[in-house]
């Protein structure tokens, strides 16, 4: 069975091709593992050692990954996940063969992108307007939450299609900020 | 000895207190507001009552109920913690009218020491150097411009009833004077409830320096040592060490002996921490005293050998110090990193929400002070502190290794953490060659310390591994009706619960 994986890390996004021998199923949790990436061969061995946690050996190279799930997006097609291996954390989208693409990824590298508020608290200042252009990392607006004044960046470089909220206004977890595309 | 003590505080400062009283078979009494019902320090203790909302000032700012619970659970001592009430005299008062011990300085230190403007006019007056600047509040705009205009830009504008980082204004030149001050006032009065604003002049590169003091209710009082804090963003401490890389045992004296003199002064006993700031020329000036225990206190312990806690349960209760100056000795060095909710990635944004894996680091020479646990849903209304990791090595260089490994091994998922952050401070040429001041995380940050990380294309293929690993066991379980008999269901279980499928009750 052969996989499309979308993978994201800070700023860079990556689409491969992985095909595993012998597929894993349920009653397995570890063994020696062919697979071909990006149509290069290689091997593995694998074991599941606690739930979620894979020890990887490449070669003799010893590696430890963590799957888990981000909150608040358990999709049921398609897996997403973030994958921690040592310090890094990879945002990987794994897509189900059997069924059809998608049209909307969970990992949007290009797609309108709706900003919302992760918490309670007021906005403070807008620091944009719409149709502004902004690079990854600009200041959108400032929140006060928590006690104190937090500066809410872009995730990713775009134009501020549409502002949703006016300095003063109250926003509940999960409230739209900014649309960005 | 107390038989049982109050704990007026949550986190990991409440769980810490009480295993000092366990260690001394004293029995601790939790009190919780409605979102702590399940807090660590509530499963810790071996008495718990509810105080209220979650809001602060209905629960555990309220002094009427927590005296209420101290009468209801019999405990005769109350210890503050740090924050909350721990540098409120009228906590303080109110607990000596009910006939409770409270766990502190006496009310007359605090009042002196809780008034920026009173404690410095007191110093001043004494001939103790003093971080220059007004020893008065200034009450109008104009006062302030001529103040400013005199002592020389840069100025910091302070609240008198301030502390933790709020109510501060740093002004480079004239212009921005009045908006800063406007600022100040406003953040100060909300702060604090208090708009007054006092005026110091603005050290070039300090270092936060701090001196613990400790002293018994029969007037012995002495220092344990100095703490270098000048890791700090947005002028809150986020690592503190002991002892600290500039401090030879010349200026640890010198220091020392005015932190006590400061401490006489006041009156004091208990134990406290005189805060100086020292210039690149190593002058020391007096910056603020907080009359209570201090976050950071566990790098003095690991250092000096001794258990603070403690150590303050027996001065409550009457006993005399068990050291003399001359008795206490420095052995190694010990780094503390505060772990917070807060997403270095995103300007320190608050992260609240639900802990979904926990472990912290173990091994030689590692302390975690932790007031949160694996599934514990992170409360907005508080505090975003989760934990101390503290460190001890035999030299500074250790420790930092030491420290270094212990935040390879810190694994905490479902929220942000700065866990991060300290793991690209630790390789920082400057922080291992202990070159550091109180502009030094700012300056890290504007030069892009949180930097993205070389690809790694051997990392990458391990996460596409896992991944696929991982993708083919959720999609072949879910297209076999039952689990084969092989499975576990410990591992099933657990599997669900890490995939964020708890028990819901609103996350």
């Amino acid at each position: 069975m052969k996989l499309t994986i979308t993978l994201q890390h800070g700023s860079r996004t990556s689409e491969h091709q992985l095909a595993l021998s012998p597929p894993a199923n349920a009653a397995a949790n570890g063994g020696p593992l062919a697979y071909v990436l990006d149509q290069e061969a290689g091997a593995a061995d694998w074991a599941e050692v606690a739930p979620g946690t894979y020890s990887i050996l490449l070669g003799g190279r010893s590696y430890e990954a963590q799957v888990t799930s981000p909150p608040a997006e358990a999709t049921a097609r398609d897996i997403c996940r973030v994958v921690t291996v040592g310090t890094r954390h990879y945002r990987v989208e794994v897509r189900d063969p059997r069924r059809r693409r998608t049209a909307g990824s969970a990992v949007p590298a290009n797609g309108p992108q709706e900003i919302v508020a992760p918490m309670p608290g007021k906005i403070v200042k807008l620091l944009v307007a719409e149709n502004q252009e902004v690079g990854q990392g600009a200041g959108l607006l400032v929140i006060e939450a928590m006690k104190m004044q937090n500066e809410l960046r872009a995730p990713r470089a775009g134009r501020v299609e549409k502002i949703y909220v006016v300095p003063g206004k109250g926003v509940e977890t999960g409230s739209r900020l900014v649309r960005l595309v | 000895m107390f038989r049982k003590v109050l704990i007026a505080n949550r986190g990991e400062i409440a769980v810490r207190v009480m295993r000092a009283c366990r260690e001394m078979d004293i029995r601790t009494v939790a009190v919780y507001s409605d979102v702590d019902r399940k807090a660590l320090h509530v499963r810790y203790a071996d008495e718990a009552y509810p105080i209220g909302p979650a809001l602060s000032t209905e629960s555990y700012l309220r002094i009427d109920r927590l005296i209420e619970v101290a009468r209801r659970s019999g405990a005769e001592a109350i210890h503050p913690g740090y924050g909350f009430l721990a540098e409120n005299p009228d906590f303080a008062r109110a607990c000596a009218d009910a006939g409770l011990v409270f766990i502190g300085p006496p009310v007359a230190a605090m009042e002196l020491m809780g008034s920026k403007t009173a404690s410095r006019r007191a110093l001043m007056q004494a001939g103790l150097p003093v971080v220059p600047g007004t020893d008065r509040n200034l009450e109008t705009l104009e006062e302030v411009e001529r103040v400013a205009g005199e002592i020389g830009y840069p100025v910091m504008l302070k609240a008198s009833a301030g502390g933790g980082g709020k109510g501060l204004r740093l002004v480079f030149a004239p212009e921005e004077l009045a908006s800063a001050y406007r600022n100040a006032r406003s953040e100060a009065q909300n702060a604090f409830n208090d708009p007054a604003i006092y005026l110091e002049k603005y050290l070039e590169r300090p270092r936060h320096i701090e001196i613990q003091i400790l002293g018994d209710q029969h007037g012995n009082l002495i220092y344990l040592g100095e703490r270098e804090c000048s890791l700090q963003r947005r002028h809150q401490k986020v690592m503190e060490e002991c002892p600290s890389p500039l401090v030879d045992d010349d200026l640890r004296h010198r220091m020392g002996k005015t932190a006590v003199r400061i401490g006489k002064l006041a009156g004091y006993f208990n134990a406290g921490t005189v805060e100086f700031l020292v210039n690149q020329k190593r002058k020391f000036y007096f910056l603020e005293m907080n009359t209570r225990l201090q976050v950071e206190h566990p790098v003095t312990e690991m250092v000096m050998g001794i258990d603070m806690v403690k150590e303050q349960l027996r001065i409550a209760a009457g006993e005399p110090l068990r050291w003399r100056q001359e008795d206490v000795r420095l052995r190694g060095a010990a780094l503390e990193c505060r772990i917070y909710a807060e997403d270095p990635a995103n300007n320190f944004f608050p992260s609240p929400g639900l802990i979904q894996r926990l472990q912290a680091p173990r091994g030689p020479g590692i302390r975690s002070d932790s007031g949160v646990y694996e599934g514990w849903t992170v409360p907005l209304e508080y505090d975003p502190l989760l934990a101390k990791l503290v460190v001890w090595g035999n030299d500074r260089a250790e420790a930092v290794a030491r420290l270094r490994r212990a935040l390879s091994e810190y694994e905490v998922f479902g929220i942000k953490t700065t866990i991060p952050f300290f793991r690209r401070v630790v390789d920082h040429a400057d922080f291992v060659a202990g070159r550091i001041d109180t502009g030094f995380i700012d300056r890290a940050l504007a030069e892009g310390i949180l930097s993205e990380d070389e690809p790694s294309a051997e990392l990458e293929r391990v996460a596409l591994l896992a991944a696929a690993l991982d993708a083919s066991w959720q999609w072949s379980r879910r297209s076999r009706p039952a689990p084969p008999a092989r499975e576990s269901a410990w591992k099933t279980a657990g599997r669900d619960a890490l995939l964020n499928r708890w028990p819901t009750r609103g996350t």
